[in-house]
């Protein structure tokens, strides 16, 4: 796993998302478990998102991991990327 | 029919983003999109293929140009160049969006390339795109000294519609002498429903809705999408045409249309080139970040072109 310092995989992703969005104030309201969208998120702002986790985390998500769900919020890409990780992606 | 690993999985990551290309997003968000998707998965090309960034004063104002020159142009030796024209949808796409594939098709052809900014519908519709395109290549052939072009290896190409464009500017009357054309995953029929448009209409990169918008938004009500001038494969006659190179992807919605008019062209006596890219979609060209295949794909195009170039002869 790539060096991601002191922070938790949450942060990191939050941190990746704010780094999508350009900053954007939509996000620092964001929890961790509310809907991406919520934070004006588009479609291919998701796929940006997608590629900056694997190049976060250094792991390749497999395609049946690509699902809208595993995307949805904050929370759920920790999830994902914990599952990953574990699994020695 | 398997799609190629690369691509299958760039077409999930967007079906799983919701980014099947809903219609009805409006121009600036379909710009947007197309700008994003290049920078994140788009060719890059290799730095070393020198630009300028031109401009004249086209049909509808000042027109943009971008002049690619690839590093082992020597100085003051007129060259062999293509007007390229990039694709979109006519209603998006930019020198930015292709500027990677410009740079590589450059490289691996040692050709000049001279992209052009033409102008985009909704905001300015047919024959706003084609005027442009005409205007360009009838102003390299008249500035061919100064921008170091052969104008008697001078061509056209381009890519989906801008793939449209380049044949269309080939058919025209006013445009001059041409060596060749290029067509990538040309869009050539849009009005018409091919058996490749059935097949892979949704969740292959260019849904059918997106297509129908943007067609809607070119033609607006000044043209049948049937003219010839929106559709070069319904022209008549097609004998005297360019030498052409025609590269269709198998996975692609425009694949037929493709290759029907490389067919047409050969029954007219033209001398023309066709290969069916097995596994690619609609774009695959200019994704080489998302789908490496494309990168050494390209090379090959480039190497074609070199060749036309060379020897004017686009078949073995």
């Amino acid at each position: 796993m790539a060096d991601g310092g002191s922070l938790g995989p949450e942060a990191r992703i939050f941190k990746l998302v704010r780094h999508t969005l350009r900053v954007s104030p939509a996000v620092d309201a964001l929890g961790a478990d509310q809907p991406l969208q919520d934070a004006g998120l588009k479609s291919l702002d998701m796929v940006t998102l997608m590629l900056a986790v694997e190049a976060e985390f250094d792991l390749e998500i497999p395609q049946r991991e690509m699902t809208p769900e595993n995307f949805h919020s904050v929370a759920a890409i920790g999830r994902l990327v914990s599952s990953l990780s574990a699994a020695g992606v | 029919m398997t799609l190629d690993p690369g691509a299958a999985r760039l077409l999930r990551m967007l079906a799983a983003a919701g980014a099947g290309g809903a219609a009805a997003e409006g121009p600036a968000e379909r710009r947007r999109r197309l700008q994003t998707l290049a920078r994140i998965a788009g060719e890059r090309g290799p730095a070393s293929v020198d630009t300028r960034d031109l401009q004249a004063t086209g049909p509808g104002g000042p027109l943009r140009l971008r002049l690619y020159a690839p590093a082992a142009d020597g100085p003051a030796l007129p060259r062999p160049a293509l007007v390229y024209f990039h694709g979109g949808g006519w209603v998006a796409g930019d020198l930015d969006t292709h500027d990677g594939l410009c740079r590589r098709l450059a490289a691996s052809s040692g050709v000049r390339l001279l992209a052009v900014d033409y102008r985009l519908a909704p905001e300015h519709p047919f024959p706003a795109a084609l005027d442009d395109a005409l205007f360009a290549v009838r102003w390299a052939a008249a500035n061919a000294q100064a921008l170091d072009l052969d104008p008697g290896r001078l061509g056209v190409a381009g890519d989906s519609a801008g793939g449209g464009l380049a044949a269309a500017v080939a058919q025209n009357p006013a445009a001059p002498p041409l060596a060749l054309q290029l067509l990538l995953c040309p869009i050539l029929d849009p009005a018409a429903e091919r058996p490749s448009r059935h097949a892979f209409g949704e969740g292959h990169f260019v849904e059918r809705a997106a297509l129908a918008e943007d067609l809607g938004a070119y033609c607006g009500d000044a043209v049948d999408p049937r003219d010839p001038r929106v559709s070069p494969l319904r022209a008549r006659d097609l004998a005297g045409q360019p030498p052409a190179l025609v590269h269709v992807a198998e996975c692609d919605p425009f694949r037929d249309e493709g290759e029907a008019y490389a067919e047409r062209l050969a029954l007219a006596g033209v001398a023309v080139h066709c290969v069916c890219w097995p596994g690619m979609v609609h774009y695959f060209y200019a994704l080489a970040q998302g789908v490496p295949a494309a990168g050494p794909a390209v090379d090959a195009i480039g190497a074609e072109i070199a060749r036309a170039m060379r020897t004017g002869a686009v078949v073995d």
